[in-house]
């Protein structure tokens, strides 16, 4: 296990407010690879599904890693110290910005 | 107030998996089940311990993410909180995952019911590069934190009598709360004014404002109905903000990221630890499956390789053993009450007893892969499989455990929380046929069927499997229409397993199946000894034989004669007494086996149906005691029972009428 000695501190925006200005490439949580960042830029639905991705940490400026891509099926991310599984369709109603 | 007769209550609320089980644990001593995954406590535990001299109540709420009503848990902790309302709460945040665990915090100060906050695994967050500073993290929210050093007692009591303090001192609790933005505030106000001649108590007009501008659903139904015509003017002050609850999410993150600012320091992201390591392997379309059958093979390998010998060695050695003593007892008492002893009773016991082997081994795998945080993979792998049939990716383990067993693969249902996927994962498994079942056909088939014995062996055992597909279609179009569960799932760090925790939750499951299915086995078998034995005192000339008669007329149709009819029911008690009621009935000993026996008198035909009868049969006395027990409905537990008779009935007819029509086998 490494451990690099850059340490960094939890920011509610990463220092970033996403805004449609800054938007290159709106992309959903499913166009990121494995290994591969982004930064929650919407989400898509309705409220029971908005609350459910709050409670788990996906909420707008939320870093957001890419554990398990594999193209189709869920999707493994790591978000707040958390590995959380994801289903197809509900990544792709997460939109995200890469860094 | 509370009067003083009321014990001080605290309650125990966080995140699944910070480990508020281990807390409730230390605090009352208690053997809770203690498990590595979400959603396992659904209900609320209620305990006692002593502090000071005092006796405090504790009550272990379920681990929910937010307080939204999204969930069962969610509304019960929800209704908990504000109905009940205890002194002070304990909330468990992992330092792993301080900022996520802190969202319930934000939530929960809305409530304004005075909380301490208890850092757990502060010292696996270390090993990761994850510094915590309490203190700081207790000046900037304003409310004590509390570091638990893991297995010793110590921060516990700190917390509580800080949670103790914090309560009697009410005006001491000013915490450090979110902010709101200006114009939702401006809302909010105007909210309050509006509801609160209709806010049904004990509900705080706050909270309620907030959720209902959040959109709350439950909250949002119950003041409509709460208001009748009044509704109008907070609809379309709510509607003027439809999009509130994402800023009302984001504003709680915010918050979040102020109060850790300078208490909490993580790695840059790059860091890799085991659990990323072996979640390459475990949730991989094609390794996860693969690492999940080998799992699986181990396990089960494991389970039945001793559990089955060492069923048959107590069968032996204790039940038969104990059955034969029984002339020597009771030499003195009549020939029915010795019977009752020995094979009603005795029996029934037996059975019971014989089935704790394979019980105990199974619940010690499953914990191991729970307690690990193996399980949550292996969910995740199988969840695409499940899903055309309404289960879930859990519903894979007890689903295919149940080729060993019915009965602890129905009881291990409850690692499902969804309540639709955990009733159809509870139906569906007992079509799994299992062992004994399976070995009717392996003694019977090549009496019937010479050569062609594992064809035919095989086109029986899909026979269920293939009902199980089909009515789990049927059950998910019924129950499930439309809806969609959202798949988002936690997967848990892995952690070495922990041998306390495991032997608890085996202890827990043992006591469950000894005092749920224990008495109705008894029951059965009790009873189904006496329709075998009146009047005569010999099984051939028994009610139970007498019923068998009563399909003869049938036999027709069904291909069936009353000896397999009178097999059949006895399976009820135990599939394995399917082939020794054969035996006895069609007369088998010294001078003929079982196979001369039945080949003499049946036709393959016949056999054939039977045979089909038989494995989709309704499951033992046990299976049905563990199917009640968990869906705690007889209703429901009677309509699958009799599904199964009928199934068994008449797709056993359609066979045997094929083979009438096709003119094979009679």
């Amino acid at each position: 296990m490494k451990l690099l000695h850059h340490h960094q501190r939890f920011h509610g925006h990463h220092g970033i407010k996403p805004s449609p200005e800054n938007q290159d490439c709106p992309a959903s949580l499913t166009n990121i690879n494995p290994g591969q960042t982004g930064i929650v830029n919407h989400l898509h639905g309705g409220r029971e599904f908005v609350d459910r991705l709050a409670g788990m940490g996906f909420t707008i400026g939320a870093q957001v890693i890419v554990i398990s891509n594999p193209g189709h099926g869920p999707i493994v991310v790591s978000i707040l110290g958390a590995h959380v599984a994801l289903g197809r369709q509900e990544a792709t109603r997460i939109q995200v910005m890469t860094e | 107030m509370k009067g003083k007769n009321q014990p001080f209550t605290i309650a125990l609320a966080g995140q699944p998996n910070t480990g508020k089980s281990t807390v409730y644990n230390l605090l009352t001593g208690g053997t809770q089940y203690v498990s590595n995954w979400p959603g396992k406590t659904s209900n609320y535990q209620v305990g006692h311990f002593k502090f000071q001299g005092e006796t405090i109540q504790l009550v272990d709420l379920p681990g929910v993410y937010s307080l939204t009503s999204g969930s069962v848990e969610e509304e019960l902790v929800r209704k908990y909180l504000i109905e009940n309302r205890p002194d002070a709460l304990l909330v468990i945040l992992d330092a792993v995952t301080l900022e996520r665990n802190l969202y319930l915090v934000a939530e929960l100060l809305s409530l304004e019911i005075p909380f301490v906050l208890v850092v757990n695994r502060m010292d696996l967050a270390e090993t990761q590069g994850i510094h915590i500073e309490p203190e700081v993290l207790s000046a900037a929210l304003r409310v004590p934190v509390v570091p638990l050093v893991a297995l010793r007692g110590d921060g516990v009591q700190q917390a509580v009598a800080a949670a103790i303090h914090t309560a009697r001192h009410p005006s001491d609790w000013q915490p450090n709360p979110p902010l709101i933005r200006p114009d939702h505030q401006q809302v909010l106000d105007q909210l309050d004014e509006f509801i609160r001649p209709f806010v049904p108590s004990p509900y705080p007009y706050k909270w309620i404002a907030l959720k209902l501008l959040e959109g709350d659903r439950l909250v949002t139904e119950t003041m409509r109905e709460q208001m009748g015509e009044e509704w109008e003017r907070v609809h379309s002050l709510l509607l003027q903000h439809d999009d509130a609850f994402l800023a009302v999410a984001a504003g709680r993150y915010d918050w979040i990221a102020r109060m850790v600012r300078a208490a909490v320091v993580r790695p840059r992201s790059g860091v890799l630890t085991i659990t990323d390591r072996l979640d390459h392997v475990a949730t991989h379309p094609i390794l996860g499956v693969l690492s999940l059958l080998a799992v699986m093979a181990g396990l089960f390998g494991f389970t039945f390789g001793i559990g089955i010998p060492l069923q048959g060695w107590l069968e032996k050695y204790a039940v038969q053993a104990a059955a034969a003593q029984v002339p020597a007892w009771m030499g003195s008492a009549p020939g029915w009450l010795q019977s009752l002893v020995a094979h009603g009773l005795i029996g029934g016991v037996g059975t019971v007893l014989t089935l704790l082997p394979i019980l105990v081994l199974f619940f010690l795998g499953m914990g191991l892969l729970e307690d690990s945080g193996y399980m949550a993979r292996a969910a995740f792998v199988m969840d695409r499989y499940m899903h055309p049939l309404g289960l879930h990716g859990k519903s894979f383990l007890p689903l295919s455990f149940g080729v060993g067993c019915n009965v602890p693969a129905v009881m291990e249902s409850r690692i499902i929380d969804e309540p639709k996927a955990r009733l159809i994962t509870i139906l569906l498994t007992p079509f799994v046929p299992c062992f004994p079942r399976l070995s009717v056909v392996v003694v019977l088939a090549p009496i019937f069927f010479g050569q062609n014995a594992f064809l035919f062996s095989l086109l029986l055992v899909s026979l269920p499997l293939l009902f199980l597909v089909l009515y789990g279609k049927i059950m998910h179009e019924v129950f499930q229409k439309g809806e969609h569960n959202a798949f988002i799932m936690e997967l848990p760090l892995y952690q070495p397993p922990r041998p306390k925790a495991i032997f608890r939750s085996v202890q827990g499951r043992i006591v469950d199946f000894l005092k749920g299915a224990g008495t109705i086995i008894l029951v059965v078998s009790i009873g189904l000894w006496a329709l075998s034995y009146f009047p005569g005192g010999e099984i051939k000339t028994s009610y139970l034989s007498r019923l068998g008669h009563w399909f003869d007329p049938l036999s027709g149709i069904t291909g069936l004669d009353w000896q397999m009819a009178v097999a059949l029911v006895t399976s009820l008690l135990r599939s394995e007494n399917t082939l020794s009621t054969l035996s006895v009935l069609y007369g088998v000993g010294a001078d003929r086996t079982l196979s001369q026996a039945m080949a003499a008198t049946l036709t393959p035909a016949s056999g054939l149906a039977f045979l089909a009868m038989q494995i989709l049969f309704v499951p033992c006395i046990a299976t049905i005691a563990a199917i009640f027990t968990e869906t705690r409905s007889w209703f429901r537990t009677l309509v699958y029972v009799v599904l199964r008779l009928l199934t068994a009935l008449v797709v056993g007819a359609l066979i045997y009428q094929a083979c009438r029509l096709l003119q094979w086998g009679v």
